[in-house]
Parts: structure tokens; sequence; C-alpha cells
């Protein structure tokens, strides 16, 4: 299951690596930990709707930065290759959590606070509907508008997370959006 | 009618947003530092590394696992086949259970019974561990059964003249004894007086003595010659 997270890894790592490695610093963990710790969070969030098992990604994915922290210097961006890593372990770890066993506590968790309690509690389930009918989406849609969500990410990062062009990212969350309202209306 | 149509587009933009504006728990930053601290720092030797890279296909790992997995059985099977002992003459023609009886039985009526001596066999462990066993001899050649034939039968005298050397003794004494009996002895020193005589006997008359005693003899004696001179004795 580590299997695929590795393979980014050396992917991102083999694809980001600079001309000139040597004349950039290697990046200190614990500003890396403070800076991006919150996105990949939330990208492992949007994928496993448990934040437990999404805290365990983002501690199993700065394990693989120290691993690998002879070739951070080496790396060009950092955003988009640890979001990788931990988008690849949160797929692994899907495979055994089903997500929607947790639609009906993680919706909850979403709503504002400082909404009245029936305008919550229907805010909650719109968004319980939503999540559930974007499981049922085409992987690739679905892993795109999932990735959309985040701000931080632009399209270019995204395609490089899916390991896709630019114009094929917009056409995925094109096609995402129209399926998905199509499903939320019929 | 417009309104109708974005509500799905507002549900979904909401979703979004909510997913994005998820807060992460508290002391999570601390949780991922202390862990972090508890691994070990990577040290990554030249040699990793090309293991690493080398070895990265699972393919290629259960390659070199299995390869390793034939690589200790033949080695095995090699190294069994080196210290089995190779199969001894005593192994092959006694059994290692049965005991095994020694009769000694004499040719010749005895007051006593026959000892039956029953010896209990070594450990067979002990007998095939040992690779000291000798060769087994081949069958014996009929020369050789006739000379064991010979040796049970034989008289001791008889075979003490097949010894080469006690048989060259006896050929040099049978040889001394023939030239001592054909060897004519020495003749004694003749005194000073007496004539010479022929040696050689008379062919006219063998039974004549060649040294004739003129004493009791006298017609024999031959006449007196004082001036031959007497022949030197040998």
């Amino acid at each position: 299951m580590d299997a695929i997270g590795e393979q980014a890894l050396r992917w991102l790592s083999a694809e980001s690596v600079s001309a000139e490695p040597a004349e950039l610093a290697e990046p200190d963990l614990t500003a890396l930990v403070r800076d991006y710790s919150g996105l990949l969070y939330r990208v492992a969030l949007s994928v496993l709707r448990n934040p437990a098992e999404a805290e365990d990604v983002v501690q199993d994915a700065f394990i693989r930065v120290l691993q690998r922290q002879h070739e951070l210097a080496a790396i060009l961006d950092l955003r988009p290759w640890l979001v990788r890593i931990a988008w690849n372990l949160a797929l692994d770890r899907a495979r055994r959590v089903k997500p929607t066993q947790m639609d009906e506590v993680f919706a909850a968790t979403l709503v504002a606070t400082d909404l009245p309690a029936d305008q919550a509690l229907a805010e909650a389930g719109q968004i319980k509907q939503v999540l559930s009918a974007m499981e049922r989406l085409p992987k690739k849609e679905r892993q795109a508008l999932l990735l959309s969500a985040m701000d931080e990410l632009s399209t270019a990062e995204i395609g490089s997370v899916l390991g896709r062009s630019e114009s094929s990212v917009r056409s995925l969350l094109f096609r995402a959006r129209t399926r998905l309202r199509q499903r939320l209306e019929g | 009618m417009g309104t109708e149509q974005d509500q799905p587009y507002k549900a979904i933009d909401k979703t979004l947003a909510a997913l994005n504006s998820a807060t992460p728990p508290e002391g999570l930053e601390a949780r991922i530092t202390a862990r972090l601290a508890a691994q070990p720092a990577p040290a990554l030797t030249w040699g990793d590394r090309l293991i690493g890279y080398t070895l990265a296909a699972a393919w290629c790992r259960g390659a070199a696992t299995g390869a390793t997995f034939a690589l200790l059985a033949v080695a095995a099977v090699l190294l069994l086949q080196h210290k089995t002992p190779p199969p001894s003459h005593v192994t092959a023609n006694a059994p290692a259970a049965a005991p095994i009886k020694v009769a000694a039985i004499s040719a010749i009526p005895c007051a006593r019974p026959a000892i039956v001596l029953t010896r209990t066999p070594t450990a067979p462990a002990t007998e095939i561990a040992s690779t000291s066993h000798p060769i087994p001899s081949s069958p014996l050649t009929s020369q050789e059964r006739a000379l064991i034939r010979l040796a049970q039968t034989a008289d001791p005298k008889v075979l003490a003249t097949l010894n080469s050397e006690h048989q060259a003794q006896l050929e040099a004494e049978n040889a001394a004894q023939f030239e001592k009996f054909f060897t004519p002895p020495p003749r004694p020193p003749a005194p000073p007086d007496t004539p010479a005589v022929n040696p050689e006997p008379d062919p006219a008359n063998p039974e004549a003595s060649p040294h004739p005693n003129p004493e009791t003899n006298p017609q024999a004696a031959p006449p007196t010659a004082p001036e031959t001179t007497p022949t030197p004795s040998n």
C-alpha cells in the first residue's frame, strides 16, 4: 500500500529536481510542518472524511519527507510534492476505510458553528447529499473536484498531483460539476 | 429560474468550501514534530541507494528472494552429500540389528562342548561414521585359494620348505654334501724312503690295490729304486 506513495515520491523527485541542486538550501523540516501540515490535513480529510485517519496520513507523509530529507534541497516546488505524498497515502488508506460511513458525522463537523440548530441541520443534510453524490462520480472527476476545493492549489498544481495537464484538469472539473449538478437535481 | 439552476452549484461550492475550511485538530504540529523527532535520522550510504534503486520493483525483490532460496537449497544438498560417508563393507555384509555369533568349533572331539561366543555389535552409527575401513578385497584367485588350502592341511615341515631362505639353505647344504662326496680326500704325505708308486690302478689287474702293502704282499712290492725321487704331495 505504501508502494504508491513511494512511487509517487520517486516520480515527483525525479520531476522536480533542478539542474543545480547544490545551490539550493535544504529546507527546515519544522518549517515544512508549520507551513504545510494544515493543507495536508485538509487534503487527507477530503478523501478520508475521518479526522483521526487524516492526522495519521499527515504524520506518515512527514515521515516520508524525513526519509527523503537529503533530496529536499533539489525539489523546486515543495507544495505539490507534499500534497502528492499525502494524497497517495490517503488514497491507500481509503481502501480500508469507507468514507461514506462517516458522512453524517463528517457533514455535521463541516457546518459552521454559529448557525442556528435547524439551519445547521439543514446545511449538514445538504453537505451529506453532495458528498454522497460526489462518491458516485468517476474517479478522476471526483479527485479533481476534491483537490479543487483547496484554495492553495492552482489548476497546474492539481494537474501535477494527478499526473495530468492543466487543460485536462479543467475539463475534468467542468464535467464533474455538470454531472454532480445533474445528480443533485435528479 | 436562474436561482433554482444555481442551487446545486451553490450546494457544491458550499461543500467544497467546507472541506477547505476544515481546521486541523489542536496540537497537530506538535504531534507531528514529536513523531519526527522519535524517528531515527536517515543515513543513506551509496550501497543503500544502489540496493534501494535496483531492488525497488516488487518482481525484482521476488526474483532475488527466489534466487537466494534456490542457492541455499543447492548448498544444503551439496553439503549433505559431502557429509554422507561412503558405504562400507561392514555395513553391507552384516545386518546391524542382529547379533553376531561366533562359534569356535574344534575338529577334534573334546571333553567340553564348543564355546559359543556371542558378541553384541557396536553401534551402527559409529560404524557408519567411521571412514577408515579398508576397501573390500576382490575375490581370491585359484592360486590364492590353493595356497590357503595348503597352509591348512600340509605338514609344517613341508610348509617350511616354502620359505625361500630355508630353501636356499637346504640347497646350499646339498651342494656342500655333493662336493664333499665327490671331491677326493687329500693324500697324506708319503715318507721320504718310500718309493713313488703309480696311483693309477693297473687295468689288467683291477682288484689289485692301488696302495699295496709291501709287508702283507711281498710279491706285489715293486723293486726297490733308490734313485727314484718321491712325488710331492698335494
